[in-house]
Order: C-alpha cells, then sequence, then structure tokens
C-alpha cells in the first residue's frame, strides 16, 4: 500500500488532470483554446521548427541514395504525367479567371482571403488523433476554422489550439473531422468522417444511389466552412453498413497526409467559431 | 528533484521528436509513442508519483499537439507510468530489461483508459498492437539516451 504522503501526491495529480480537463472543455465551451496550448505551442514551435529541418535535410540526404533504382522509372512516369498536367493547369486558370468573373457579375460574397503559405512543422502524437502543426498562427491572421489545401485538394481545417506563430491543423481523417461532400460523377451527397487511419468513410450511402469505386468526391460547401468543389478524395471500398440498409465508402484522401512539407491556408473572411472537442 | 526536473524536460524533447522528427521517417500507424515511452523511463527510474507527474506532463503535451481530449490524455498517461514505477518497486526491483516487456502493457493501459472516455474513437486492436509494438522496439535507444539521468539512482 501507498504511503498516506504519496497517496495525497497521487490524488493531488489526479485533481490537477480534472482541473486542467474542466478548463479545457469550459475554454471548448465559448469557443476559445485551452488556456495552457497557446504558450506550450508557443515554446515549442522553434524547437521543433529547427528540428524539423534537421530532419528533412538528413532525409534528403539518406533517401535518395537508397531509392534511386526506383526513382530512375517513377522520374519517366512523372515527365509522361508533367504534360499532362501543365494543359490541366492552364485549364483551370482559365475556368478559375470565368469564376471569379462570374460571382463577381452575381455579386456573390467571397468567402475565402488570400491563401497563405504555411511550411509544415510536425505532427500530431498517437493513434487517436490525426493533426498536423503549421508555422502560421494568429499574428499571420490565421484563425480557427480556416481551411487548409495544397493544389491536390482538401487537407483539413485550423483547430483551436494556436499561438500567434503556429496553429494546429485538424486532418480530414481525424476521427472528429466531419465534412458534407458529393460524389462529382452522379452529385449523391453524404457526409465523409476522418477514422482516424489514413482514410475517411463516407457514412450511410443509401442502395439506390449510383457510387462505384474510383468516383471522385468533393466538397459541397454546405456547413460554412470548406467552400464548394474542393477534391476530397476518391472511393476505394464500398461495403455493406452495419444495419444492411445502405453503404460506407472508404475514401482516399487525394492529398498524401504524410508527406506534406507546406500547405496552403485559406483565410477566412469571416473567423467564426469552432466546434468544441472534448 | 534535479532528476524529475531533468526527465521533465527529457519529456518535453520526446515531444519535439516525437512531432517533427519521427513522421519524417516513420509512417503515423508504426509511430512509437516517445512521449509515454520517456514518462515511463522517468517512472522506472524514480519513483512511481515523480512517474505520474511525467505521465501528465506528456499527457498534456499530447493533448496540446491533438487539440483535445486534455482530460484523457493527462489521466491515461499518468495511470500508465504510475503503474510502471509501482510495479518496479513493488515487483520486479530494478532490471531495466523487464522495461522492454512492460512498455508494450504501459501503452495498452494508457490506451485503455483513453478508450474508456471516448470509446467511439476505437478503430480496432490493430492500431493499438502497432503503436505498443513500436514503442517497445524504442526502449532501448531511449533508455540509452537517458542514461545519464537514471545513473543517479545507481541503476545501471
Amino acid at each position: 500500500m501507498a504511503a498516506p504522503g504519496r497517496r495525497v501526491t497521487l490524488v493531488g495529480l489526479c485533481g490537477l488532470c480534472l482541473l486542467l480537463s474542466v478548463a479545457h472543455k469550459q475554454a471548448a465551451a465559448v469557443g476559445r483554446q485551452s488556456p495552457v496550448a497557446a504558450p506550450l505551442l508557443a515554446v515549442m514551435g522553434p524547437g521543433q521548427r529547427l528540428l524539423s529541418s534537421l530532419a528533412r535535410g538528413v532525409k534528403g540526404v539518406v533517401l535518395p541514395f537508397a531509392s534511386r533504382r526506383a526513382s530512375a522509372a517513377e522520374t519517366a512516369s512523372l515527365r509522361q504525367r508533367a504534360g499532362l498536367v501543365d494543359g490541366l493547369e492552364a485549364r483551370l486558370r482559365e475556368v478559375e479567371a470565368q469564376n471569379a468573373r462570374l460571382k463577381e457579375l452575381l455579386g456573390s460574397p467571397q468567402e475565402q482571403g488570400r491563401p497563405l503559405l504555411a511550411s509544415v512543422l510536425g505532427e500530431g502524437v498517437g493513434p487517436w488523433s490525426r493533426t498536423l502543426l503549421v508555422g502560421r498562427g494568429g499574428k499571420d491572421g490565421v484563425n480557427p476554422r480556416d481551411v487548409v489545401v495544397t493544389r491536390q485538394g482538401v487537407v483539413g481545417q485550423v483547430a483551436k489550439s494556436q499561438s500567434p506563430w503556429s496553429s494546429v491543423v485538424l486532418l480530414l481523417t481525424d476521427p472528429e473531422s466531419e465534412i458534407s461532400v458529393l460524389v462529382q460523377r452522379t452529385r449523391a451527397q453524404g457526409l465523409a468522417r476522418g477514422t482516424g487511419g489514413d482514410t475517411l468513410s463516407l457514412l450511410q450511402v443509401p442502395k439506390h444511389l449510383d457510387v462505384r469505386e474510383g468516383d471522385s468526391i468533393v466538397t459541397t460547401g454546405k456547413g460554412g466552412v470548406f467552400p464548394a468543389g474542393l477534391l476530397v478524395g476518391r472511393v476505394t471500398r464500398l461495403h455493406r453498413d452495419e444495419s444492411g440498409t445502405g453503404y460506407v465508402a472508404s475514401i482516399a484522401p487525394a492529398v498524401d497526409l504524410g508527406r506534406l512539407e507546406e500547405v496552403l491556408v485559406l483565410r477566412s473572411l469571416h473567423p467564426g467559431e469552432a466546434s468544441p472537442r472534448l | 528533484m534535479k532528476q524529475a526536473l531533468g526527465y521533465s524536460l527529457a519529456v518535453f524533447v520526446a515531444a519535439l521528436v516525437q512531432s517533427a522528427v519521427v513522421p519524417e521517417f516513420v509512417p503515423h500507424a508504426w509511430a512509437p509513442d516517445l512521449l509515454l515511452l520517456t514518462s515511463c523511463v522517468g517512472a522506472w527510474s524514480t519513483t512511481a508519483e515523480t512517474g505520474a507527474a511525467l505521465g501528465l506532463w506528456g499527457g498534456l503535451l499530447t493533448a496540446v499537439l491533438s487539440d483535445g481530449y486534455m482530460g484523457s490524455f493527462t489521466f491515461s498517461r499518468l495511470v500508465a507510468a504510475y503503474l510502471v514505477g509501482r510495479l518496479r518497486e513493488e515487483v520486479y526491483g530494478d532490471s531495466p530489461v523487464i522495461l522492454v516487456a512492460l512498455i508494450p502493457l504501459a501503452c495498452l493501459s494508457a490506451d485503455a483508459v483513453f478508450l474508456l472516455f471516448n470509446p467511439r474513437h476505437y478503430s480496432g486492436y490493430g492500431v493499438l498492437l502497432r503503436q505498443a509494438a513500436a514503442t517497445a522496439i524504442a526502449v532501448p535507444l531511449v533508455w540509452f539516451l537517458l542514461k545519464p539521468l537514471t545513473k543517479d539512482r545507481g541503476l545501471l
């Protein structure tokens, strides 16, 4: 049995856990971040920046030797695709310009401000959450719920925890992440939720809806966080849901979330409050 | 006290390495939990109560990097590190070799406590076992790096 003094220490530590949890939940309830988050992120930021660039430097030296043979074939294939991408990019720019003109004509308000390039400083810890830490924070005008993307598609959204110089980004694959999406081919809509692994799940797809493996999934724009038409990923697998009334579709994100070095933060012109996480 | 502060700093460095270095070389599913591992090494080398405090500190850093689950992370890690410290005092004595076998159990205990509060996050035991195994593999390296701190107790 533990001595009384030791027991008091242990009870005190458990009490501190409870206190931290209550403070965090109260802050989340009013849309604020935990009071300890900002100072800790601010202190960790410079160290993460340094270690992250060191690690990438080492990786850049070590990996080319290890994968030289594999990369020769990859280079040939990538060169072939580069031409195709150039064409698509030109077409995309044209469509974007046309879209901006039409929006202006319709008087539709622009939802996002100027995109901001942010370097990825690190990842979250443990199997229970999928987060990133990026080197842009409150001082750069980044707010909770700002959308984070790359050229390939959606990455996630800025979470509550941030310091003036860095922010935590909740990835699409985090179990707390939910996003309103549609199947681009059929326009069938649904809700995609992160699984905590490397995929998302499109939940409760009715049997009569035509969803197939390989279908592209894009955002609907509902919910006021993600703008419409951003690529989320592709359907990789369909399986019956537990109730047997429909299907669950597994979606592989369009962005390789494990290999991000830079992302774009689409700053919202109307920053809102983040939904609380327990 | 000096030793406890040393381990607190080690847990902080583990958080930096875990978030900035490990993802560059190891896939997320196979990443060891260096924060819990460092807390448990601290618990093994000091006292169960110091271990509990280190677990709490590691849980706090984990929660900040994960944007949530403050109570679940701090409490689950406190329990796991405390158990490791108690086991060393009560059962196994001072042999650090046992730590390699004990760390996966500490990981699984922390996961079990976390899932008790967040059951909907359970997505199969494969994830838990992978992380426990990866953390066990990292024990010798972390133990070696923290050797200067453990020497105070004459364990090595």
